[in-house]
């Protein structure tokens, strides 16, 4: 990293830089759609597959509802930093890959709450486990 | 008397040798940007953003394997890992099938973990002003998505097949004992 003046710097992406932001672009949005998918069946499976009762089903229910809010912004997130990394690349301009730097920030800070919304559902369950029994009506 | 003729002259001339386009022989040059202190900020709160994210999926993995490797593996009892007596009696299938998922999808979590820790480490030594972490860090956050983006893909085949085999075995239930 080169400094031109105080607050300007100049870098350097090669090739395979280029394709590597690229590429991560293009799968940051196959994987923010998956998110999306996965808190769709999460939203099923708390409502059809998982036994009833009413505090720990709606539980369920509110985390895979959160999980669904998280990967729909994340997505939204993923197609800005995707589209942002494509013009910085071809225009050569640094404030498109700083903003597109910022989306990607924002993208990771939305996949740790959708994680934490997992650990906190799949936590509730384990501890869940220790306090109740089961049987099959 | 000489006929007027219409025929245009057209003088042929050899053409000159094609030589090779400088473009092909020069290696391609790295693209240069400009940038601000503000990427340099974003990249430190992405790495940041990232180190954080990387420890929640670690602690992600050990839950979905504690409760996979108990409902996965019928050898071992639920029971064996409380101290209170528990008696389940849920649908084998779906309990058998919660644990395959969590344990498949808590070993494929690792190495996107990995990446994740490698993302963070080589996002501050950017933020430090090191030039070559940045282009490592570029190759990371690429293999992040590449492996996320897989196993998330092969939690939803999984995922599907749980609501698929799930739904008719909605029929148990759970009591607490308070």
């Amino acid at each position: 990293m080169e400094e031109i003046t105080n607050q300007k710097y100049t870098i350097e992406l090669d090739d395979k830089a280029t394709n590597n932001l690229k590429k991560a672009g293009r799968w940051a949005l196959i994987f923010s759609v998956m998110m999306c998918v996965l808190s769709v069946f999460a939203i099923v499976i708390s409502l059809f597959t998982i036994p009833h009762t009413v505090g720990f089903r709606t539980s369920l229910f509110v985390a895979a509802l959160l999980m669904c809010a998280f990967s729909i912004a994340a997505l939204v997130l993923s197609v800005r930093f995707k589209r942002l990394v494509n013009n910085a690349i071809r225009t050569g301009d640094g404030e498109t890959l700083t903003n597109a730097i910022d989306k990607l920030h924002r993208f990771i800070v939305f996949y740790f709450l959708y994680t934490l919304c997992n650990i906190i559902c799949l936590a509730w369950y384990m501890g869940s486990l220790f306090t109740m029994e089961f049987y099959v009506e | 008397m000489e006929e007027e003729t219409n025929f245009e002259v057209t003088t042929i001339t050899e053409m000159p040798p094609q030589q090779p386009s400088e473009q092909f022989c020069q290696p391609p040059q790295p693209q240069k940007f400009t940038i601000g202190q503000a990427f340099v900020n974003n990249y430190a709160k992405a790495g940041k953003a990232m180190l954080r994210a990387a420890i929640a999926q670690c602690v992600l993995i050990a839950l979905m394997y504690l409760i996979g490797y108990a409902f996965g593996n019928s050898s071992v009892p639920l029971s064996s890992l409380m101290d209170n007596e528990l008696d389940i009696e849920m649908e084998p299938l779906t309990l058998a099938l919660t644990g395959i998922i969590m344990l498949w999808t808590s070993i494929l979590l690792v190495p996107s973990a990995v990446f994740m820790f490698c993302f963070a480490v080589a996002a501050k030594k950017t933020s430090k002003g090191n030039s070559k972490a940045l282009l490592r860090s570029a190759r990371h956050i690429k293999t992040f998505f590449l492996v996320s983006g897989i196993v998330i893909m092969v939690a939803v085949f999984l995922a599907m097949i749980l609501v698929v085999t799930g739904i008719n075995s909605a029929d148990t239930t759970i009591v607490f004992n308070y």
